[in-house]
């Protein structure tokens, strides 16, 4: 840039080339008029990008992985989320869904559509959620079931739910709507529940009723003296 | 002394189901117990059971045992043993007996139902004593007095109802 200009200066002794050279200082000072504006214009939408980035990567909790992503009306959409990870106890938890709506202005809840859960809970019983919506707590890995579900509990139990608030990785779970659990051959039927300290605490309140069909004492029978 | 009676409306039959009700029922896994409280009420067939309070003690594997054994709702576990607790009703057709605290066995069949004043009263005729035993598979029943006088009050025209 400024050997042209040196060479330039040299040039207004003979008239014809003063003009050129006076083009060519128009064309230039056009140009740096052009570049002061853009130069500090992609500086700013570089940084903006960056900044973005790393806005929604803190969105996001670490553990979880989304297909797709996407900005609506305020809202960012995640296709097909899933978390997953460890609890204390080292058995891992998992959460997926088909959509998850997180909504800019409060990160840490994440609306979810059809849910799938698996939920550690005592001994190595493993708790199965299905539901067709929920609200995840990022902050404390906590579930709130908005909308009826389904429990499987891999030791046969199965449990319907109004709805209930999850404490994922705790194993905690609490529902102040009518439950219904049945096993094989027994039914639990209560206003409210509650399970604590990792399923080894079930707490069924109001309106308690429990069906024992006859074979589940049946396996007293043999056992009991013969008359 | 005691005197023995014939309660059959007492026999509990394994293979009818039952149903047990209560305001809250607490299931313990690591101590295998379920603890029924208030108004517990337990049906079966004609047998109906009432009290305060109900603890049922189950076996089954040791806490944290192999995968099957959590929870008595998953109803593999065995019915150890029952012990009932506050005013204490038990009725089935023409006979009641209530009492304070009642225990359960499941082994032996044995249903013990103790209390300051125990008293059973069939049809018209009461008996009272401190302690009633009634073996449920064969509803044979024996009233205990503990060293009192046993008060049996007999309706004359009652006859004995074989």
């Amino acid at each position: 840039m400024l050997q042209k200009l040196a060479s330039n200066h040299e040039a207004p002794r003979n008239n014809g080339a003063a003009t050129g050279t006076y083009q060519a200082a128009l064309v230039h000072s056009r140009r740096v008029k052009r570049l002061r504006i853009l130069l500090p214009v992609a500086a700013l939408a570089i940084s903006a990008l960056f900044i973005g980035i790393t806005f929604i990567r803190s969105y996001l909790p670490e553990n979880l992985t989304v297909q797709s992503a996407r900005i609506e009306n305020g809202k960012i959409v995640m296709e097909s989320p899933a978390i997953a990870g460890r609890n204390e106890r080292g058995i891992s938890y998992s959460l997926t869904a088909t959509r998850a709506l997180q909504d800019v202005t409060d990160p840490n809840m994440l609306s979810l559509e059809n849910v799938k859960a698996a939920m550690p809970m005592s001994g190595d019983v493993i708790a199965r959620v299905v539901a067709t919506a929920g609200v995840f707590d990022r902050s404390a890995d906590r579930m709130n079931m908005t909308a009826p579900f389904e429990v499987n509990l891999s030791n046969g139990i199965t449990a319907n739910f109004q709805s209930a608030r999850l404490d994922i990785p705790g194993g905690f779970m609490e529902s102040t709507d009518p439950v219904n659990i049945k096993t094989n051959d027994a039914a639990i039927v209560a206003k409210s529940m509650k399970i604590s300290d990792n399923g080894k605490t079930i707490t069924f309140t109001g309106q308690v009723q429990v069906n024992l069909t006859g074979s589940a004492l049946k396996q007293q029978d043999n056992q009991s003296p013969a008359q | 002394q005691s005197t023995s009676k014939q309660m059959d409306g007492m026999k509990l039959s394994n293979d009818k189901p039952i149903q047990i009700q209560s305001d809250q029922l607490e299931i313990k896994d690591n101590e295998k117990k379920a603890y029924f409280t208030g108004n517990v009420e337990v049906v079966q067939g004609t047998t109906t059971m009432k009290a305060m309070k109900m603890v049922v003690l189950y076996k089954g594997d040791p806490a944290g045992g192999s995968s099957g054994g959590s929870g008595a709702a998953s109803g593999k576990q065995d019915i150890d043993k029952i012990f009932i607790d506050g005013k204490v009703v038990l009725n089935s057709g023409q006979q009641t007996a209530t009492g304070d605290q009642g225990e359960y066995d499941m082994a032996s069949q044995m249903l013990t139902l103790t209390g300051k004043q125990v008293v059973l009263t069939d049809g018209p005729n009461v008996l009272t004593g401190c302690k009633l035993v009634v073996r449920v598979d064969s509803g044979e029943a024996k009233l205990d007095n503990c060293g009192k006088r046993i008060q049996i009050l007999l309706d004359p025209k009652s006859k004995p109802q074989q």
